[in-house]
This record gives C-alpha cells, sequence and structure tokens, in this order.
C-alpha cells in the first residue's frame, strides 16, 4: 500500500522586517489511508505553516521548497488554479474557529453544497440533499430544517460539526485538523474528536491532526511528529513516543503536563526558557539552550533525526518519576519484545487496546545526540529536568475548617435580563448566571471552579471583585461584607483581593513598561516613590523575572513571563486573595508548568487563598485543594480535590473527567467513559427540576418513576460521603472515570 | 545570547558528561548545573537583541523610510517649514511692505516672485501666507483630535446618559452649516486684521472634531474589554486614571494618523475659505487670499497666481504623503510598505539538511535495514 500524502525535505521561508523566517526545515512524513498523525509542538514551531504548505495556501512571498505528494502527484510548484481543484475535495481542513470559517452571510447548508458543486457536476437540487444527508451523518438534529439556518444559530461544537460534514462533502483523500478542538468546551471537545474519527472512518481518508494538546494526540492518533523550531525533533508510533520518548524536549513535554489521573503535591518538571526565535536561530540545536543535558555539540551541531536504538532489556534506571504502573508494565515488556530485534524499527508495536488501529510499525526516531545514551539509561523527566522545591506552607497542618474564611459566598444570585425590541426595550425575561451558589475558601486554600462556558464561573468571579451588594446572597471577603462597604472601604478592601487574567497579550498594557504596569497599583494607593522602586524590583525577582526586565516593555516578553509579569502586578499590594481567571489556557504546554509552579510556590510563601478558574481539569487537580463543579449557574459537586476526581458522584462532573483526554494512550484506551449528548440549554429557559436532567446519561437509565422526581424536584446539596465532599443528584452514585 | 552560551558551555568539560553513565542519580547533578545555565540563556533570549528583535519605534521608522514618497514628502515640509520660518527674517521685503517704484512687476532679482499691483512683495507675502496655512493647520489637526479624544472616550467609557448627550452633541454639530459659522465668525465679529486667522483656527477645529471622536469611541469600547482596563479598575484606579494611562496611549496611533492627516484637510478647507473671502481677513494674507487675489489676472499676471498656488499643492501634496506614510507604518497589516521578497541570500544551506530524512514508511526502513546487515 503506498503513501496518500508523502512529504519530503519540506522547508517553507518567509520573509519579514527582521530577515527571513524558516517556519519549516525539512519536514518528511508519509502518511496511508486510514492512519492519522499528530503534529505536536509550541505554537510557532511550524504545525500550521506545513498544513498550510500542503494545501498550497501560502502567500507568493513565501518560498515553499522540498516535495509534497497526493497519490503519487506533486502538489508542491502547482499553480494557484491547480491547488484549488484540489483544495476541497481531495484535501479537506477543518479549522480550529469554526465561527471565523464558515461565512456568515449563507446558510450552512448552502455553504456544504457550495463546496459539493464546485467540485462535482451536479444540479443543485442534488448538492441540498446530499448536504442535508451530511449535516444529518454529523449528528445535526432535524438536519433538513437546520440547513438553512445560518452560522451564527449554531453552537461552538455544531458548528464544527458543520466544518466536519463540509470536510466530508467530496470523500476527500486527506484531512487536516488544524487545532479541530481548542475552542471547544471540554465536553464537546470529546464528541468532536469521536465525529472526526467517525469522518474519516467514513471516507477512509488519511488526517493529519494538528494539536498542542498531548491527550487528544494520545486518544486519537496513530503516529506523532513532535515539531520544534521548524523540524521535525521526534517521530514515531503514539505508543513509543508516549512511553519511551527519546528527545529531551518531548520528554520534556511529557513530563510537565499535569495529570488528570494522579494526585501530585509536588512541583512539576520545568522545561526552561522560550522557543528561539525563527529568523535568528542559533547554530546547532534549536532546543540546546533549553535543554539541561545539552553538550557542547549540541550547541554547534544541528543533529539529524535518526533511529532511536534499541532499548536495554531492562531499564536500568528505575522510571522513579510518576510514570504510572500500567506503563512501567508496558516498557516492560515493549523492551523485552524489542530486544532480541536488530532494531526497533521493524519491531511490532503492542497494541492493548480496544481501538481497531491499523498501526503498522514505523521506526522511532529522534533528533539528539544523545538519544543512544537516553535510551540505555531510560532517562525520563524527571531524571532530565530540574523540579523545583515547594515551601511548605505553615498553615499546612492546621484543619482548614479551623482556618480563617478569606472568602465566603452564600445564596449569591446574579440575573441578567433579557431585553426584546429596537426602540422600546421590553424586559422578557432573565438568565440565571449565578442561581444560589455557596462557596468557601479558607486561608492559604484554593477552590478550583471548573464548568462548560456559560456554567457561571466567569459571572462568580466578576460579582466577587466587584466588591458591591449582589442582589441576593452575600459575599464577604476577609471577613467584610461587601453589601455594607463604604466607598473608602472597599478601596481599601482592594488590596487585599486582585486578580490575575487569562490572555497574558490583553492583560498587560502593551504601551506601558514592565516597571510602570507593576508599579501600577502602588501609586494608585499612594505608596512613596523609593518604596515602589524597591517592591517592584523585589517583585520582579519573585515571579522570576531579572530586574534589568523593569525598562523593558512587554512585546518583549513571551507569554509565560508575561503572565508572570501580570501575577506581579497583583502581588504588588500583598493581597490575601487571588482570584484566577484561567491563569496558564493560553500558555504553551511547556511554559505552562512554570507558571503553575510559581502559583504554588507563592501560595505557600504567603498564604494566599486562590479562586481558580480553569476549564483545564488536569491543571486544577494539580493545584487546587477544592473542586466545585458549575452546571447553569448552580454548584452540582463540591469537594476535596481527591474525593471529588476519584470518586465522582454527579453524571456530570463524571462527564467532565472523562471528556479530558490523558497523555497516556495505553491509559487512554482502557478508561471508562461517560459521555455527554448535546450542548448546554438555553439558560434563559433552564429545564424544570434538576437542570441537568436534559442532557444526563444517569437519567435515561432511570424508570419512569425514578425519572418524574429529577423533573420535578430540584436535587438539594447533600453530603456525598467522605469528609468533604457534597453533592446535588437525586440519585447519586460513584462511577469512576479514571 | 550566544556569548552567553559560550560562556557557560567551556565549564561543562566533556569529560564530566562522560562519566554520567551510572543513571539518574549522577544524571540529576549534571542537570541541575546545566539548568542554571539554561536559566540564565533563556532570560538573554527574550531580551531586545542588538541584531534580533526591533523596539516598535524603530519598526515603524523602517516601515516609514521605505515608503520613498513619505520620505520626500517628509523633506518637503521640513524644506517649507523652515522657509516659512526663516523666509521673513532674511528677505528684505516684509509682506506688508509697499515697493511704490514698482507696481506689478514679474520676478526680478529684487523681488524674485514679483509684485502685486499694489507693489506688495509676492514672495514675503507667500511665506508668510505658507506660514499662516501652516500654524492653522497644525493647530486645527491637533487641537480637533484633543477634542475628539475628550469626547470619544468619556462617552465610551462612561457610557449610559454621558454617552447618549456627548453623541447627541456630535449629531448636532454635524449638520451645523458650516459655511454660514465660518462666515459669521471671521466676518461679523469685527474680527478685522490679525484676530481673524485664529477665529478661524478655532471655528475649524470646533467644527471638525465629530467624526474622528465617534471612531475613538468606537476604538475605546473595544478596548474596555482588555484585561488591563480590568485590572486597573479592580486595583481601584480612577476612571480619569485610567482614560489617560491606559485608553488614550492605546489610541495613539489612529490620533496620531488623523493629525497627520488631518493637517492637509485644514490647509485645505482654511485656504479655499480664504479664497472665497471668508477666512483669513486683508491686511493679513494667506495662501488662500493671495491666490484669490492672483486667480482674476492669472493668464497675464501669473506669477501672482502662480507661485502661491504652486506652494500650496506641494505643502498639501507633503502633508499627504507624510500622513499615509505614518499611516502605513503604524498599520502592520499594510503592504504599501514595500512588499518584502526574498533573495537567494537568504537561503541558508547550513540549515537545510543534507540528507534526506527518511518518512514514515516501513518498508523503506525495512529495506534499509536489510541493506545495513547485508554490508
Amino acid at each position: 500500500m503506498s503513501d496518500v500524502l508523502n512529504v519530503r525535505n519540506l522547508s517553507v521561508t518567509f520573509p519579514s522586517e527582521d530577515g527571513p523566517v524558516r517556519a519549516v526545515r525539512g519536514l518528511s512524513f508519509g502518511l496511508r489511508k486510514g492512519e492519522t498523525m499528530g503534529l505536536v509542538g509550541e505554537s510557532g514551531s511550524g504545525k500550521s505553516v506545513t498544513s498550510l504548505a500542503v494545501m498550497g495556501l501560502h502567500a507568493p512571498s513565501a518560498r515553499v521548497r522540498g516535495s509534497v505528494t497526493l497519490e503519487d502527484e506533486e502538489l508542491i510548484g502547482k499553480t494557484d488554479a491547480e491547488m484549488s481543484k484540489i483544495r476541497g475535495k481531495r484535501i479537506a481542513m477543518v479549522f480550529q474557529d469554526p465561527l471565523s470559517a464558515l461565512t456568515p452571510v449563507y446558510g450552512v447548508g448552502q455553504q456544504i453544497a457550495e463546496t459539493i458543486l464546485i467540485h462535482n457536476k451536479v444540479s443543485k437540487r442534488e448538492a441540498w440533499d446530499r448536504a442535508v444527508a451530511l449535516l444529518d451523518d454529523v449528528g445535526i438534529p432535524d438536519a433538513a430544517e437546520r440547513a438553512k439556518a445560518y452560522p451564527f444559530e449554531f453552537s461552538g461544537g455544531m458548528r464544527q460539526r458543520v466544518m466536519i460534514a463540509m470536510a466530508m462533502a467530496n470523500q476527500p483523500d486527506l484531512i487536516i485538523a488544524d487545532e479541530p478542538t481548542t475552542a471547544l468546551d471540554v465536553t464537546i471537545q470529546a464528541q468532536v474528536m469521536d465525529l472526526l474519527a467517525q469522518a474519516q472512518h467514513d471516507t477512509g481518508a488519511a488526517m493529519i491532526l494538528i494539536t498542542h494538546d498531548l491527550g487528544v494526540v494520545a486518544g486519537s492518533c496513530d503516529f506523532v511528529t513532535v515539531m520544534y523550531a521548524g523540524r521535525a525533533v521526534e517521530q514515531g508510533t503514539v505508543d513509543e513516543i508516549f512511553s519511551h520518548a527519546a528527545m529531551p524536549y518531548t520528554i520534556g513535554l511529557l513530563g510537565t503536563v499535569p495529570r488528570l489521573d494522579q494526585d501530585s503535591t509536588d512541583a512539576l518538571p520545568v522545561l526552561e526558557g522560550n522557543p528561539p526565535q525563527m529568523n535568528a536561530l542559533p547554530p546547532g540545536c534549536p532546543f540546546a539552550a533549553r535543554c539541561p543535558i545539552a553538550l557542547p555539540i549540541c550547541h554547534t551541531t544541528e543533529p539529524q533525526l535518526q533511529d532511536v536504538p534499541a532499548r536495554p532489556i531492562k531499564p536500568m534506571a528505575a522510571p522513579d518519576h510518576g510514570y504510572s504502573r500500567a506503563e512501567v508494565e508496558a516498557s516492560e515488556t515493549n523492551g523485552a519484545a524489542n530486544a532480541p530485534a536488530p532494531a526497533p524499527a521493524g519491531a511490532p508495536v503492542t497494541n492493548s487496546g480496544d481501538r481497531p488501529t491499523t498501526t503498522r510499525a514505523i521506526p522511532h526516531r529522534a533528533a539528539c545526540h544523545r538519544v543512544a545514551e537516553i535510551v540505555e539509561h531510560g532517562w525520563g523527566h524527571a531524571d532530565i529536568f530540574e523540579v523545583p522545591d515547594l515551601p511548605i506552607p505553615e498553615y499546612s497542618a492546621t484543619p482548614r475548617l479551623e482556618r480563617d474564611a478569606a472568602l465566603e459566598i452564600t445564596q449569591l444570585e446574579k440575573t441578567f435580563p433579557l431585553l426584546k425590541g429596537a426602540l422600546y426595550r421590553r424586559h422578557v425575561g432573565e438568565v440565571h448566571a449565578v442561581d444560589k451558589i455557596d462557596l468557601d475558601i479558607r486561608e492559604g486554600e484554593t477552590l478550583g471552579l471548573v464548568g462548560e462556558s456559560g456554567s457561571g464561573k466567569s459571572t462568580t468571579l466578576l460579582q466577587v471583585l466587584d466588591l458591591v451588594k449582589p442582589q441576593a446572597g452575600s459575599i464577604s471577603v476577609l471577613g467584610h461584607d461587601t453589601a455594607t462597604l463604604t466607598k473608602k472601604e472597599r478601596k481599601e478592601l482592594r488590596q487585599h483581593i486582585q486578580v490575575v487574567f487569562q490572555d497574558p497579550m490583553a492583560a498587560v498594557d502593551p504601551r506601558l513598561p514592565v516597571f510602570d504596569i507593576i508599579a501600577e497599583p502602588m501609586e494608585v494607593f499612594g505608596y512613596g516613590k523609593e518604596k515602589i522602586e524597591r517592591r517592584v524590583m523585589e517583585l520582579l525577582k519573585l515571579v522570576g523575572l531579572d530586574e534589568s526586565h523593569a525598562n523593558r516593555y512587554p512585546q518583549h516578553f513571551s507569554g509565560g513571563q508575561r503572565q508572570r509579569i501580570g501575577i506581579a502586578r497583583a502581588l504588588a499590594l500583598g493581597p490575601k486573595v487571588l482570584v484566577l481567571d484561567e491563569p496558564v489556557s493560553a500558555l504553551d504546554v511547556s511554559i505552562q508548568a512554570g507558571v503553575i509552579n510559581l502559583l504554588q510556590e507563592l501560595q505557600g510563601k504567603f498564604g494566599l487563598s486562590y479562586l481558580l478558574v480553569a476549564h483545564d481539569l488536569a491543571v486544577i487537580r494539580h493545584i487546587a485543594d477544592r473542586v466545585a463543579v458549575m452546571y447553569l449557574g448552580q454548584i452540582v459537586e463540591i469537594g476535596d480535590v481527591t474525593e471529588v476526581y476519584e470518586r465522582p458522584q454527579h453524571p456530570y462532573t463524571q462527564a467532565l473527567i472523562s471528556a479530558i483526554p490523558i497523555p497516556d494512550p495505553a491509559v487512554e484506551r482502557a478508561r471508562n467513559r461517560v459521555v455527554l449528548q448535546g450542548d448546554l440549554p438555553n439558560p434563559a429557559n433552564p429545564p424544570s427540576g434538576c437542570k441537568f436532567r436534559t442532557r444526563c446519561p444517569l437519567f435515561t437509565t432511570l424508570t419512569t418513576d425514578e425519572q418524574k422526581r429529577c423533573v420535578d424536584e430540584q436535587p438539594a446539596m447533600r453530603s456525598g460521603g467522605g469528609d468533604d465532599h457534597r453533592v446535588a443528584c437525586h440519585y447519586a452514585r460513584v462511577v469512576e472515570v479514571l | 545570547m550566544s556569548e552567553n552560551t559560550t560562556g557557560t558551555t567551556p565549564g561543562r568539560d566533556p569529560n564530566k558528561d562522560a562519566t554520567i553513565v551510572t543513571g539518574s542519580a549522577s544524571a540529576a547533578t549534571a542537570t541541575s548545573s546545566a539548568t542554571d545555565a539554561t536559566t540564565a540563556g533563556a532570560a538573554d533570549a527574550t531580551a531586545p537583541k542588538k541584531s534580533g528583535r526591533l523596539t516598535r519605534g524603530q519598526l515603524t521608522w523602517r516601515r516609514f523610510l521605505r515608503n520613498k514618497t513619505a520620505v520626500v514628502g517628509a523633506i518637503g515640509i521640513l524644506i517649507l517649514v523652515f522657509m516659512a520660518v526663516v523666509g521673513p527674517h532674511l528677505s528684505y521685503w516684509k509682506y506688508l511692505d509697499i515697493d511704490t517704484a514698482n507696481f506689478l512687476q514679474p520676478p526680478s532679482s529684487n523681488h524674485l516672485f514679483g509684485t502685486t499691483q499694489a507693489g506688495r512683495d509676492v514672495l514675503a507675502m507667500t511665506l508668510h501666507g505658507l506660514s499662516r496655512s501652516l500654524l492653522i493647520g497644525f493647530f486645527v489637526a491637533i487641537v480637533s483630535a484633543l477634542i475628539a479624544t475628550l469626547v470619544g472616550t468619556t462617552a465610551a467609557y462612561f457610557g449610559g446618559w454621558v454617552e447618549r448627550i456627548l453623541l447627541w452633541l456630535i449629531d448636532l454639530l454635524l449638520i451645523v452649516p458650516f459655511f454660514l459659522i465660518v462666515a459669521v465668525v471671521t466676518k461679523g465679529f469685527d474680527a478685522s486684521g490679525n484676530a481673524a486667522w485664529v477665529m478661524l483656527a478655532f471655528v475649524l477645529a470646533i467644527l471638525g472634531w465629530m467624526v474622528t471622536a465617534r471612531v475613538v469611541r468606537s476604538m475605546t469600547q473595544s478596548l474596555l474589554n482588555k484585561e488591563y482596563i480590568l485590572a486597573a479598575r479592580y486595583m481601584g484606579m480612577s476612571s480619569g486614571g485610567i482614560i489617560v494611562r491606559h485608553i488614550v496611549p492605546n489610541i495613539s496611533s489612529l490620533l496620531i494618523i488623523n493629525i497627520a492627516l488631518g493637517v492637509g484637510g485644514a490647509i485645505l478647507s482654511e485656504t479655499g475659505l480664504s479664497f472665497l473671502g471668508l477666512g483669513v481677513q486683508p491686511p493679513d494674507v494667506s495662501l488662500g487670499s493671495l491666490i484669490s487675489q492672483g486667480s482674476r489676472m492669472a493668464t497675464t499676471f501669473p506669477w501672482i497666481f502662480g507661485f502661491p498656488a504652486i506652494i500650496l499643492v506641494i505643502l498639501v501634496l507633503c502633508v499627504n504623503a507624510v500622513g499615509d506614510g505614518i499611516r502605513d507604518a503604524l498599520d502592520p497589516t499594510s503592504a504599501s510598505g514595500g512588499v518584502l521578497t526574498l533573495t537567494d541570500e537568504d537561503e541558508d544551506e547550513s540549515l537545510v539538511p543534507t540528507e534526506v530524512a527518511i518518512p514514515l514508511d516501513a518498508e523503506d526502513a525495512r529495506e534499509r535495514d536489510i541493506r545495513k546487515a547485508q554490508a
């Protein structure tokens, strides 16, 4: 069987103000029918540039060299008109943001029919019927009607389904999915990934899956190519890469991701530094500057991709770095199986899972001068990368209920009015964004708030930060009820509660130097000049930046460093409570770990209390002490983080946890899954009784009598067993999903 | 960055690395020493490198310089400003002087641009008119941008009633009959002589900010969603503080562009009005009133009309070229700064792998292994 897609020595260079940018430098891979390759790497590593080169979508000023063949037809050098006949027909693409990928002024059915009409000689009627059939295939309910709807009438997940239907429309040979789930909620992500697999199965296409989420790769790819600074630094089957990565960068990437299925109180290993500038690449290995085991040769000669030598029969160094037991066993059996073979290249790969894969054996290759040593000693991330020590907080011995409350929320409610009419705006109803929630955070504690978008997490945060009297219920910060504050008291209290935002690009003013950014809150509170000067330097050091950085502008910093600047600003006034709104979700995987460690270190040092919103449940498990799961403005489950993750009782919690892929193919395949159907219901018109019942997987298994209770009666919070675990479900029971 | 790595690598003896063969314990020691080096290296990697990253100012400047029209325009403006400022002091004739010996004389060594009917020196008048036009142009552009900023940011930031009232004011001023007001102000207020141009400048500024204010308002609205504004609010900063410190600097490129393009517009309005007799009042002269005087005898005595007209055209062309240049330089998506192309020198062979890396293909690999084994 020959390759559907064969990419050989692809290189792409762009002109820029600062000289040529070599975005892709010599990438090669081949893919056959039905195979999926994950293209993994940090932003700027050349993933998307590669996919655009395959599609022939680069601007004429870019220089594309090498060879890309689709079923032995050379694509490089084809004119745009020739490529247009291939794009959409033989190569289809699914983009990250389904809203901007669909034209807002045409109905979705028309847009799908258009792709069919362009490439096939069919009548409009036939194309339309086919579009409706495709929409039906991708699980759009009532497809004939919905095909007439416009993109804005669909939710994000539904729009991505439409995109997939469009990609499937002409039975392509190759589907390129560029971060297809990044913009979606985790529960929707699981649905879309299933659908992509289905689409691939139906069309028999090869697929390139571009993503930064290692969990997604583990769950759905056959092969992985890890890219760094425009080069493939490691290639192999998904099992090989995830269990026996041989290039320090890959090892680091896999090691720095917090794990959903593991409790950890230790710091994460840190991949220091940032990827190099693509217009000023240093000689030698591009990763050398960040690599703790770099040798002098690494700084002078760039290593070529080479076969990874056979592993020794028994790993010499016991992997004592938190690999799961299953993995250790797998590595031993694999090692044993591979040992007699002259090279691991041809060795069969064990497929322990139930996934019907066509995984063929491909050589495991890595670009590293020390690959032989790494394999010989079985070095893992803990051997190569530094794991910083975390200070042990003073209060850790005190039980939480004996500590002072930093933040108490009781029966908090926030509704937004629904208005209608252009001239005279009538009040037609309201949305309960936050519906009677109770929370408390003790000193030195972290509470994670999780839920899909629209569940009321951000509204809760903003209610707390506003420090004003809530519509109903009460908020008390460090013992001060916000309802009774005077203007002066409110300003005083602001010193003690500060916020760190999600987007490091938007969170600091690009027009101010770092010094002024960090000094800002102190200026507001009238600190003296000298004191500010001293404190800014102190803060810079505290968050791991250099004093000499004070005079630079935010544009000179990477995302992770900007987030550190944001954290320094939040700490300037010595707050007691920090509100963290998705503090690491916008950062690259290798940068995340450093910021997470910093947050934990600061908490230990200053006894901070964190209210943390994150959609990444693995991050929550790593940082938080307690977790609260929100659904449509209500808390459905709350408790100690280990307790909730290990023994989730609410079906929603179970679905959320099982929707997160685990970056370990063996574990991922063997997992117990609770799949959630559909989208969040319209919050303006929530279901009666239990708000979750319309999507509840448990509800469908109940008898009619039992169901009646869910329909009529809103479940109250009750103890879910354990010391600190409360759940709001009539029929709560433990389902382990890890 | 490169000094840094070369500075640290000699310390890492290759022999020392060769000793790391017994597993993780010794590997860890090597790791920690290496990590320090990489940390330092990484911190430097992000620094604005001498050769690598450019500051925003440098970048804008470079893009501006690449636009040849704009550079020529900038040089032209500098020359004209120099002429307007220094010229009157160098020339023997002042603009009000009357040379009773020379009426309506063509250009000569005594009067480089010739004289008018009343025996006034056209060069001196043109230079004076040029300085009037420049003053009015810059004054109007800057003042109207200031008003636009104040109104636009205030309306967007506070919203509600404040916004509604300010928008109402904008709409009202937009429908006010422009000509009527200018006529009333410059003629009606007995603003004879020198005061007239000041009045004219104020009127032009007061009636020229509304469209910009609307743009400023919508830009401010988009900025309000930025998290640094929220952060400033949650640290207790006052509204005025947020506007001055965070909003205005972030819309400054729009304001700079508006000022640059507004200068040309204001000069044209002024000359147009003066031409019609509504602007600068005699005995004061501006380019507009001078052109108006000369136009009646443009065919017979062309120098009175021609020289000021040429100067005006050059001035407006230069101002607009610079305005366009600034806009393109500040707008990263604009291609008028010149499309960048790659030259053959950009191909760095050292980075292109010599050997073709083998693709993910088992057959290939097996064949190769067999060949290897045979060898």
